[in-house]
């Protein structure tokens, strides 16, 4: 089914959607793209992608897990549990969206991990289609058409007058109501509003299926990965800021008598992260690069199908160092 | 129109850099290569002779490469603007470095840009900067199609504008060059924070820490933070927690902050890296300047002066202690 609203209908539509959940729509804060709570402004103003991808709205930096007090001899446990009631989150880009479906079995194969499960049923995916592509991304290489994804609930795409909209799932289309803010549209109308994505970069175009079959066969090429892991800085930023990493701490917050424990994240490029009491396996920095390309391209795909990455070029252009993961999956390839 | 600078010519640190490969005086060569995105500069780090062809110098080399000392050790060649030398020259005076070990190419530097404050001056967003070019002394930039016009002061990184040092303090050779500051240095800006009271600045640093994700990109890439074992990781004790929260972010910030001052050399990387846009260089500003009103000592400016903090006096004040 196919829909169509006015920009003015949109806000309208959103600010009723308030009363009963909470929406989250992109705004710049601090001179960074992020998603806030809407509070009626224009929800889709000229914005790219958000800096911290949204997986931060399901799997939290901090997540408190349980809490105990203890008196006199005994000790009480208390499991917490995630936030409930419905909430929307407006203006998610297919990548991310995509994102958010590689992690799901991560989360419940299993163990079902309650919080993001939780969360992530709770909450309406309302995808907007990019039209112009994001520096450093690569999202059509990995399989992701940033014009349209089937892992929103409602798919938009802006025309001159508003946007056309896609009707995904039955919840999706619950969520349009009555006919108030959205009209009919036919399914022309939507295929007419997709928009050509210009300004690909093709130099460091790679072949997908060749990453896959050759970054195993790499693994034990120790200088390969010596060569393209130098310049690295050993920071957060690359996994922190991507879609689809999800290593976590756990650590504990006490004082006498009471305590909290959290699950925080993680990063396989820092020297700790597989620290043990005798020995680090990664203590030289090429083995933690590697860890990070062959997770997302050899180890993940093999348990879980996909491979753990959706091209949205975060860790291209944030990288303080430009150490383009681009160039790397080139150099696997090739 | 002002004349344009001249431009370093790529032949001369190309023959340069191989001459000191080919006479056995350098095992690592550390200098830029163009990036991969727009507007970015990405650094090129040449072994055993490789990859010197791809040398290059543009307007976005706002790394101070020194930080690569921190790992890569031996006889290293190394390329830094004046700006940079000054991290070279603290970190001779900290013992951190031995000068006989490297060998240093100083770079005329005619500023670097920087895309983000184009980007604000000409109320657009970086991504929607289609070129950037230097036409005599001004600064272009096409957006939609259409070329705008904007000052020195208003493409340059805010470093630049302050430039003091535009030729390298140490050196073995320079590249041929004009060694002038890009605009006569102006004096920074008043930081606005400054004369607010304690309550509002601790809301400020608040707001700001509370951003942070600890990813530690500010350390790392520090030429300042060197120690090997960095108290953000010892866990036996625990100082500081890894949770991202509030608290433990600011410990960290402040923590890094005084084990900085009196070896930043105020090359504002730790801000650029920063992807949450944390304005950490008005922490080290601040300190900088209280470290020449207390000690009258500039790091990095030179070999003899006494360390601030590595240097005790019978007769220093104590009167803090209570």
């Amino acid at each position: 089914m196919y829909l169509k609203i006015s920009r003015e209908n949109l806000r309208k539509w959103l600010t009723e959607l308030k009363k009963g959940a909470e929406v989250l729509v992109p705004e710049k804060v601090n001179g960074l793209w992020t998603y806030t709570p809407f509070q009626g402004q224009d929800p889709l103003p000229n914005f790219l992608n958000s800096r911290i991808p949204p997986k931060s709205v399901f799997f939290p930096s901090m997540q408190a897990l349980v809490e105990w007090k203890s008196s006199g001899g005994s000790v009480q446990l208390r499991s917490l549990t995630p936030a409930a009631g419905p909430k929307v989150l407006f203006g998610l880009r297919p990548c991310d969206a995509r994102g958010l479906r590689i992690l799901e079995p991560v989360f419940s194969q299993d163990n079902q991990d309650i919080f993001y499960g939780q969360n992530l049923s709770r909450t309406l995916l309302l995808g907007v289609a990019c039209r112009r592509p994001c520096p450093g991304s690569f999202c059509e290489q990995m399989g992701i058409d940033p014009q349209a994804a089937k892992d929103f609930d409602l798919s938009f795409r802006e025309i001159t007058q508003g946007f056309i909209v896609k009707v995904i799932t039955e919840k999706g289309g619950k969520l349009t109501g009555g006919g108030v803010f959205f009209t009919e549209a036919a399914a022309k109308e939507w295929e007419e509003a997709r928009s050509e994505i210009k300004n690909k970069n093709e130099t460091l175009s790679f072949d997908l299926e060749k990453v896959k079959t050759r970054v195993g066969e790499r693994f034990t090429d120790e200088e390969f990965w010596m060569r393209v892991s130098l310049k690295c800085l050993n920071c957060g930023i690359c996994t922190y800021l991507c879609p689809t990493c999800h290593c976590f701490d756990i650590c504990d917050l006490q004082i006498p008598g009471q305590g909290i424990r959290f699950r925080c994240f993680d990063s396989c490029a820092f020297p700790g992260f597989t620290k043990m009491a005798v020995h680090n396996p990664r203590e030289e920095k090429w083995r933690r690069y590697r860890q990070r390309v062959s997770h997302k391209f050899n180890f993940f795909p093999q348990n879980f199908q996909n491979v753990a990455c959706v091209g949205c070029g975060r860790c291209v252009v944030h990288c303080p160092v430009n150490l383009d993961l681009r160039q790397v999956l080139l150099a696997i390839s090739g | 129109m002002a004349e344009a600078r001249a431009e370093v010519r790529k032949e001369d640190l190309v023959n340069l850099v191989q001459d000191l490969f080919s006479e056995g005086r350098v095992d690592y060569f550390l200098g830029y290569q163009p990036g991969t995105v727009k507007f970015k500069t990405t650094p090129l780090i040449i072994k055993k002779g490789e990859d010197i062809q791809k040398l290059a110098v543009d307007d976005y080399g706002h790394y101070n490469l020194t930080f690569y000392l921190k790992e890569i050790k031996g006889r290293v060649g190394i390329l830094v603007k004046g700006c940079d030398s000054r991290s070279l020259l603290s970190l001779l005076r900290e013992g951190q470095i031995k000068r006989e070990d490297l060998y240093i190419v100083g770079l005329p530097c005619p500023g670097q840009i920087d895309p983000k404050k184009i980007a604000a001056a000409l109320s657009c967003e970086p991504e929607d900067l289609e070129q950037i070019f230097r036409r005599g002394r001004e600064m272009i930039a096409k957006v939609g199609g259409q070329e705008k016009t904007v000052s020195l002061t208003q493409a340059l990184l805010e470093k630049c504008l302050a430039c003091r040092y535009p030729k390298p303090l140490v050196f073995d050779t320079l590249l041929s060059g004009e060694y002038t500051a890009p605009i006569s240095p102006m004096k920074r800006p008043e930081d606005d924070l400054r004369p607010k009271p304690a309550a509002e600045k601790w809301a400020f640093w608040s707001a700001q820490f509370e951003r942070c994700i600890r990813c530690y990109a500010c350390r790392n890439i520090c030429p300042a933070c060197f120690c090997p074992r960095c108290l953000v990781e010892e866990n036996m004790p625990q100082w500081i927690s890894p949770l991202p929260s509030k608290g433990d972010n600011f410990l960290f910030h402040l923590m890094r902050l005084m084990h900085v001052t009196g070896t930043c050399v105020s090359c504002g990387e730790c801000e650029r890296v920063c992807p949450m846009e944390i304005p950490l260089m008005k922490l080290n500003e601040k300190m900088n300047d209280d470290l020449k009103e207390l000690f009258a000592f500039m790091a990095g400016v030179d070999l003899e002066k006494a360390l601030p903090f590595r240097t005790y006096h019978q007769e220093d004040p104590d009167d803090f202690i209570k």
